[in-house]
């Protein structure tokens, strides 16, 4: 079946080739004039040809960008486009282009790295070898990527040689990384804490007094606080917990403070960082060559993190004869990423943002003096009885997040190679051949360490883990271009075949029971404890074809169809049908505007396509590769024989997620260029959406099986503007900004879910609503008389059997309402300047978001009734209390655990405005360069996340898409640089 | 020449473009495809193995919390609902003492009511697919997946509907029996209903599994099913049947030592008398996370939960004072004051109260016991004094009880007294393994954990057995359009 195919791709490549335009000998006349040239998919077009929506960033945009994965920089730079990253040096953040594409299939983008596929992280391309990152939103561009273009297509372009001769160009720069935003405001003192945590315990014994049949259990709610403070275990003063708080409520005067640590400085501080770049141009008429080096050292604040890389790369272009060009990219990657944010109690943002300020870092003896180890080191306190007077912590016992960053590892280390080859034959005059082959080789090694000292690894003496993977990616592009004027009219044909697989393979070991407590080997542990290995593979074949043709340079059209088969389904559902047209009408070239003083360029366009998305997620952001199979996991039984588990459940009719593109919109350029703008309204229609289907446990356990479910589609209007304010000789102020709208609206859902509405964590999937409004109990206030949290409920009254809307305070019995309220936000881009002054420079670039709710669920935590010396909310003293009964919030004590039940109370607009980056420089006389042998040099100071304005302090909007608060969230990193950029 | 070119052309093309041997068919490596085991005979014998380690594993439930580890997760906190567990700190199973795991909303209701209707899920599919009476083989196989849906409809009946005496008509569960049902879910069945289910499957169960030898006691085997089913039966008042099945189960199984008793016999699978478990090694342990796990949570000796954590076990002070001063049995639970204690070389002082029944040599690899021949004498003292047989009632009672109390004498006791008598030594005989709040359900005894001198802690409260009653959990109500909330 495959091979019929397959001839008759080969057969249509004939059929074009002998009968195609081939008999012409008119050749295309040149074009002198500079004109922008937009890198588009498998290819360049001219910016004024573009019928879709193609935006792009060019080197001198990213030059400046500090950050490892040079995406998680673009915020704000690009209309329609989202960024949402984590601080952790080097991760890859998350990008969504004009919207939502999908509930549970992927909404990320495709990336094409130099013409091909991009299956890896880009935190294996230095930002100083990129020229040029281009973002195709609309169909019109992106259907050529077929089955992977649904999101849209992020192509990122290496530099080639250009020009002649040989230039260098080296880049250096120094700089600190430290937290971005400061964190939540929790208390910070053990005296404020201990006062705290007593009142929690009297305000709960008080208000446990006032409930109907309550029984006074003898001690006062004085006596309970105190005894409620001496469970806590560690004293950080020198007076007994029984005498450190008064009748009155106040603190001991007397008591001493013994010991602090402080959790927040011994886990962040400052970092350095450190980048070389060396890029090397040389070119002669046959080859054009780019060589770089690139080195990046990349800190991050939390101690044990960050990210070092090392690459080479060449690309080469070499004709050959006039008629048969070689193009090479060569690249080699080393990298090295250090992670800090783990799971669980042990993850360090959660932990110093929750442990209480009187458990101590460091362990010390009864009398509270440091202990050290024989050579001098520093012990830890892992809670668990070792400490002073045996006390235990029960806040996350057997975790201290410092002590365990001092030997832990979680590591990754990466050696990337990716080579792309193309050949492109001139058969005649107008008709090229050219194959692309591109293979990306990613070897990478995982290390987790867990040390033998204290935390949960050390009562096994010691963990270590081992894995290696192997993934590689073939790529395979056959593609026939024809290109033909008649006059005014002028012609590109372009038929093509694509095959592109990955293949990933890798295992696993771990061990227990070190020997040497810092050896990393693997023959340093005895215990095997596991041994597991893992795979996937997945293949898309397509076959295309697409027109462009062009009247005049007046009128555009284009059109390209793609069909796609994708191995994630079954063979009877596995191939789908793809397709693009556009229109342009370049508006000013015709005779009526062509000679125009104000109106420069004016272009209308208008795209419609379809594609595909088989990107499906597991649960966890994994990647599902067999959605149409059953699958089981094999496991020991414990006799050494192996038994089958089920995970997940198949199903054959699984197809294809269609997504339609309507785009349209103008392009205008005024006063010599001076003024730019582009607008665009889009349509995304998605239709048979991917998702778990709502299978209730009793039909399908935990078992998740994926339907075509529904559909989905985001309307909305992105529009980018740019202005040369002024354009002097030694003055030049220029000004952008870029906004995008969007609404998105589920159209369809299953039969049964249609009246209830699908609920999903916090938010409910309707028809008419969106995929992020949020389903919860709205908050009707606080009970003045004792504190407690009060919400509505609708029921049926049973003496009147009419629906009606009361009061409650059961949290179990109260009704969650549809909010109404949305995670989407109304309006989101970004804005900036540049100026310049002689050979000084500056540019400022922000990014914003408007309009939308988020749920801050690390607030709502803070106000937990947990008994274990965990950390509050400073607005604490916002809750109710017997001495303040008309407090806003509710009564926080330690048994009440609904207080502080998910709710309205914890919406929050997640509104920002986010100073993304600030760069200085000046560009030094050339005299001055000449003397040291330079061609130029330029010194500058560049910082990046430099500042925040959101709705709450601590609370960052960007880290998620949906707004909602992650407490193991790694916070944003900033990064301020001096750097020397030298031409030779 | 220009049709050479072309010709060269082409041919490279074709050359080029037929290299593509592609095949868009892939198999997953590492896990299996249902596609691959098609063509594997033993597959059900190794789907159902599967079934028997994912009912002691973490994530059971669909989870990753560390509450989430089986059905000794399940039977733990079923007895930490009961008068006679306690829990020092509310951590983790901390919900079901406090009663909080009743919530539709808490994560406890969504983990029992998964952990059994996902292996409902697989049995289902597997039966679905065997054929009982080919061969002896698939009779034996068929014979443990009935026994496995009884026990886990028995257990699920037990907390989300209302005890079966006098609730026979009241809503109870959606009675699943296959894996083709219509993706909306059913509605319920009547407690009555799912009572019959049971009856029929671990009858039908015991008849399969007639001449079958397992390979260990990880599987169930007929005396395993017999065991069930004495159960079962007592629940629902066929005390003649009750009382057989109890006997024969238990015959020609030698109870444990004092030895056993007092040092390793309740992590050891080879505890003579253990009829039904799960022998764990490192590599059982290495599923999830190896915290997630009984003895983690209930031997106070070790370095889990229990032990290093401190979040205690500890047994009600009335029970305690019940268990007279010559029953061995007393030794495994400290009295009223704090005191020092040896094990695996360790000496720690432990807290009033605290429980030493539970110990695990190792880090967590303890096996697990779920039915053990002690279980059954009471079952069946009990079924025999209901039937009006109270002198073999109190012979019963006397041949465990002699062993485990050398002063202990034959009972006088008669009528609800004996009754209590014999429930009384159940409790102290089965503390910690799940046994006492099914009990208290079925007989009635309302939770009683505030009097003088209690040592109750955070889930000092009373309450009527009208509340022992699972809510369903969100999760289904929000699927299942035709399932009904309880009140």
């Amino acid at each position: 079946m495959k091979k019929k195919q397959c001839k008759l791709g080969v057969l249509a490549l004939l059929l074009f080739a002998e009968y195609g335009f081939a008999q012409s000998k008119d050749s295309l006349s040149k074009e002198t004039s500079i004109k922008e040239v937009v890198v588009v998919a498998f290819g360049k077009q001219k910016k004024e040809e573009i019928t879709g929506s193609v935006q792009s960033l060019k080197a001198k945009d990213l030059s400046n960008l500090q950050n490892g994965n040079i995406l998680q920089g673009i915020g704000g730079k690009v209309a329609g486009v989202q960024v949402i990253s984590s601080g952790q040096p080097g991760s890859q953040p998350t990008i969504r282009m004009r919207g939502i594409g999908s509930i549970n299939a992927s909404s990320d983008p495709l990336i094409v790295l130099d013409g091909i596929p991009y299956s890896g992280n880009l935190n294996s391309i230095a930002a100083s070898d990129i020229e040029s990152i281009s973002f195709l939103e609309d169909a019109s561009s992106n259907a050529l990527y077929g089955s992977r273009g649904a999101n849209g297509v992020i192509i990122v372009n290496t530099k080639r040689g250009k020009s002649k001769g040989l230039s260098i160009e080296a880049d250096v720069k120094t700089g600190v990384n430290f937290r971005s935003i400061e964190d939540y405001s929790v208390y910070t003192s053990p005296q404020d804490y201990y006062t705290a945590y007593y009142n929690r315990a009297r305000i709960g014994e008080i208000a446990r007094l006032k409930q109907p049949g309550a029984v006074p259990s003898g001690p006062s709610p004085h006596d309970v606080g105190l005894a409620a403070l001496s469970k806590l275990g560690y004293n950080a003063y020198s007076v007994p917990f029984s005498q450190l708080i008064s009748k009155d409520g106040s603190f001991n005067p007397e008591a001493k403070l013994l010991y602090q640590d402080n959790w927040k400085k011994l886990l962040f501080r400052p970092s350095l960082r450190r980048e070389a770049t060396v890029g090397i141009n040389a070119n002669s008429d046959q080859v054009k060559s780019y060589t770089s080096l690139n080195y990046l050292d990349d800190k991050g604040y939390l101690i044990s993190s960050g990210f070092e890389r090392f690459g080479i790369r060449s690309n080469v272009d070499y004709a050959i004869t006039s008629k048969l060009k070689l193009t090479s990219a060569l690249s080699y990657t080393y990298s090295k990423q250090d992670f800090g944010e783990t799971g669980g109690f042990s993850n360090p943002f959660q932990f110093a943002r929750n442990i209480a300020p009187f458990y101590p870092v460091f362990l010390r003896d009864n009398n509270y003096q440091r202990l050290y180890d024989s050579y001098g080191n520093a012990l830890y306190d892992y809670g668990d009885g070792q400490g002073p007077n045996g006390a235990t912590r029960s806040y996350a016992v057997f975790e201290n997040p410092v002590g365990n960053l001092q030997k832990d590892k979680s590591q990754i280390v990466s050696n990337i190679t990716n080579l792309n080859l193309g050949l492109n034959y001139e058969i005649i005059k107008g008709l090229d051949f050219t194959y692309n082959f591109g293979a990306y080789l990613e070897n990478t090694r995982n290390l987790q360490f867990g040390n033998t000292e204290g935390g949960t690894s050390s009562s096994v003496g010691g963990t270590i883990s081992q894995g290696s993977n192997f993934k590689y990616t073939l790529n395979h592009q056959q593609l026939l271009t024809y290109q033909k004027k008649l006059g005014n009219h002028s012609f590109n044909l372009l038929v093509g075949h694509e095959l592109n697989k990955i293949k990933d393979d890798g295992f696993s070991g771990s061990k227990q029971q070190l020997l040497l407590p810092d050896s990393q080997s693997f023959d340093n542990a005895v215990k095997i404890t596991d041994l597991s290995g893992s795979g996937y593979e997945y293949a898309v074949e397509g076959y295309f074809t697409r027109l462009l043709y062009n009247y005049d340079g007046k009128y555009f059209f284009n059109a390209n169809i793609r069909r796609d088969g994708s191995s994630v389904f079954s063979p009877e559902s596995r191939w789908g049908n793809f397709y693009g047209l556009g229109l342009a009408w370049n508006i000013a070239k015709e005779d009526f505007l062509k000679d125009n003083s104000v109106i420069n360029s004016l272009k209308l366009k208008a795209s419609y396509g379809q594609q595909g998305n088989d990107n499906i997620l597991l649960s966890g952001s994994n990647r599902d590769y067999y959605a149409y199979q059953d699958i089981y996991g094999i496991n020991n039984f414990g006799d050494d024989k192996p038994v089958l588990s089920l995970k997940k459940q198949g199903n054959k009719d699984l197809k294809w997620e269609t997504s339609k593109n309507l785009n349209a919109g103008f392009e205008i350029s005024l006063l010599k260029n001076r003024i730019n703008l582009n607008a665009d309204y889009f349509e995304r229609k998605v239709s048979d959406m991917i998702y778990t289907l709502p299978l209730p446990p009793s039909n399908a356990g935990s078992y998740v099986k994926y339907g075509n479910i529904g559909d989905m589609t985001n309307r909305g209007v992105q529009a980018n503007l740019s202005v040369d304010i002024l354009r002097g000789e030694e003055f030049q102020w220029s000004f952008y900004a870029n906004a995008t709208h969007y609404k998105n609206k589920i159209t369809r859902l299953p039969a049964e879910q249609r009246n209830t509405g699908l609920v999903t964590g916090l938010f409910i999937l309707t028809e008419g609503g969106d995929r992020y409004t949020y389903f919860l109990k709205e908050f009707a206030g606080v009970n003045p008389e004792n504190g407690d949290a009060l919400w509505y409920r609708t029921a049926i009254n049973p003496t009147t059997q009419k629906e009606e809307r009361t009061v409650t305070n059961n949290y179990k019995e109260a009704t969650d309402y549809n909010t109404g309220k949305s995670a989407i936000p109304k309006v989101y881009g970004g804005f900036g300047t540049d100026f310049t002054f002689k050979r000084f420079n500056l540019a400022v670039n922000f990014a914003y978001q408007f309009g939308g709710y988020g749920y801050d669920d690390i607030y709502r935590s803070l106000f937990h009734s947990d008994s274990y010396g965990s950390n509050y909310s400073t607005d604490l003293d916002k809750t109710w209390t017997p001495e303040n009964p008309t407090a806003a919030l509710p009564r926080v004590d330690l048994t009440a655990t609904n207080q502080n039940g998910n709710s309205t109370l914890y919406l929050i607009k997640s509104d920002y405005i986010s100073l993304q980056d600030v760069t200085f420089s000046y560009q030094l006389p050339e005299d001055f360069a000449k003397q040291a042998g330079l061609s130029g040099l330029k010194i500058y100071l560049t910082g990046n996340n430099l500042y925040l304005w959101s709705k709450r302090k601590g609370y960052d909007p960007r880290a998620s898409l949906t707004g909602v608060s992650d407490s193991y969230r790694y916070s944003l990193l900033s990064s301020v640089s001096l750097g020397f950029k030298l031409n030779f | 020449m220009k049709i050479i070119k072309y010709f060269i052309s082409a041919v490279t093309i074709g050359f080029i473009a037929t290299s593509c041997a592609n095949d868009l068919n892939t198999l997953p490596e590492g896990d299996i495809s249902g596609e691959q085991l098609n063509n594997d005979s033993n597959s059900p014998e190794k789907i159902l193995g599967g079934v028997y380690l994912d009912l002691r594993s973490n994530g059971a439930g669909g989870t990753t919390v560390h509450s989430d580890f089986g059905i000794m997760g399940i039977k733990a906190g079923a007895d930490l609902m009961s008068n006679d567990v306690i829990q020092s700190t509310n951590q983790h199973l901390g919900m079901f003492y406090n009663y909080e795991a009743t919530n539709a909303s808490n994560i406890a209701s969504e983990i029992v009511w998964t952990t059994f209707y996902a292996r409902i899920f697989v049995i289902n599919k597997l039966l679905d697919n065997l054929d009982k009476n080919a061969n002896a083989k698939n009779r034996a196989i068929a014979g443990q997946l009935l026994a496995l849906r009884a026990y886990s409809y028995f257990y699920l009946v037990r907390f989300y509907a209302n005890d079966y005496n006098g609730h026979q008509s009241e809503a109870g569960l959606p009675l699943v029996l296959t894996a083709n049902n219509p993706s909306q879910g059913l509605p319920r069945s009547t407690v009555a209903e799912v009572y019959v289910q049971i009856k029929k499957d671990i009858e039908e169960s015991v008849s399969l599994l007639d001449t079958y030898a397992r390979p260990s006691r990880a599987q169930i085997d007929q005396r395993a099913a017999k065991a069930i089913a004495a159960e079962v039966f007592l629940q629902t008042g066929d005390y003649l049947k009750a009382a057989q099945y109890a006997e024969e189960s238990k015959q020609g199984v030698a109870l444990m030592t004092e030895d056993d008793y007092t040092t390793t016999g309740f992590s050891n699978i080879n505890n003579p008398e253990v009829i039904w478990g799960f022998h764990n090694t490192i590599s059982t342990m290495s599923i999830g996370n190896y915290y997630a796990s009984f003895f983690s949570m209930f031997d106070n000796t070790n370095e889990g939960y229990a032990g290093a954590a401190q979040i205690r076990k500890l047994i009600d002070k009335r029970l305690y004072e019940a268990i007279p001063a010559t029953d061995y049995r007393k030794k495994v639970f400290n009295g009223s004051q704090s005191a020092a204690y040896t094990f695996n070389g360790k000496t720690k002082n432990y807290p009033p109260y605290v429980s030493w029944k539970f110990k695990d040599p190792t880090l967590f690899e303890g096996d697990y016991i779920y039915i053990r021949a002690s279980s059954l004498y009471y079952i069946q003292a009990e079924a025999l004094a209901r039937q009006g047989r109270e002198s073999e009632a109190r012979q019963v009672l006397f041949e465990i009880t002699s062993k485990r109390d050398k002063a202990y004498t034959l009972s006088v006791k008669s009528g609800s007294a004996l009754i209590n008598e014999i429930v009384l030594q159940k409790r102290i005989e089965l503390w910690g393994e799940g046994y006492a709040w099914f009990d208290m359900k079925r007989l009635n005894t309302p939770l009683e954990r505030v009097y003088t001198g209690t040592n109750h802690t955070f889930g000092r409260f009373n309450l009527t057995p009208d509340k022992f009653r699972f809510q369903i959990p969100n999760k289904e109500i929000n699927n299942n359009p035709q399932i009904k909330q309880n009140e």
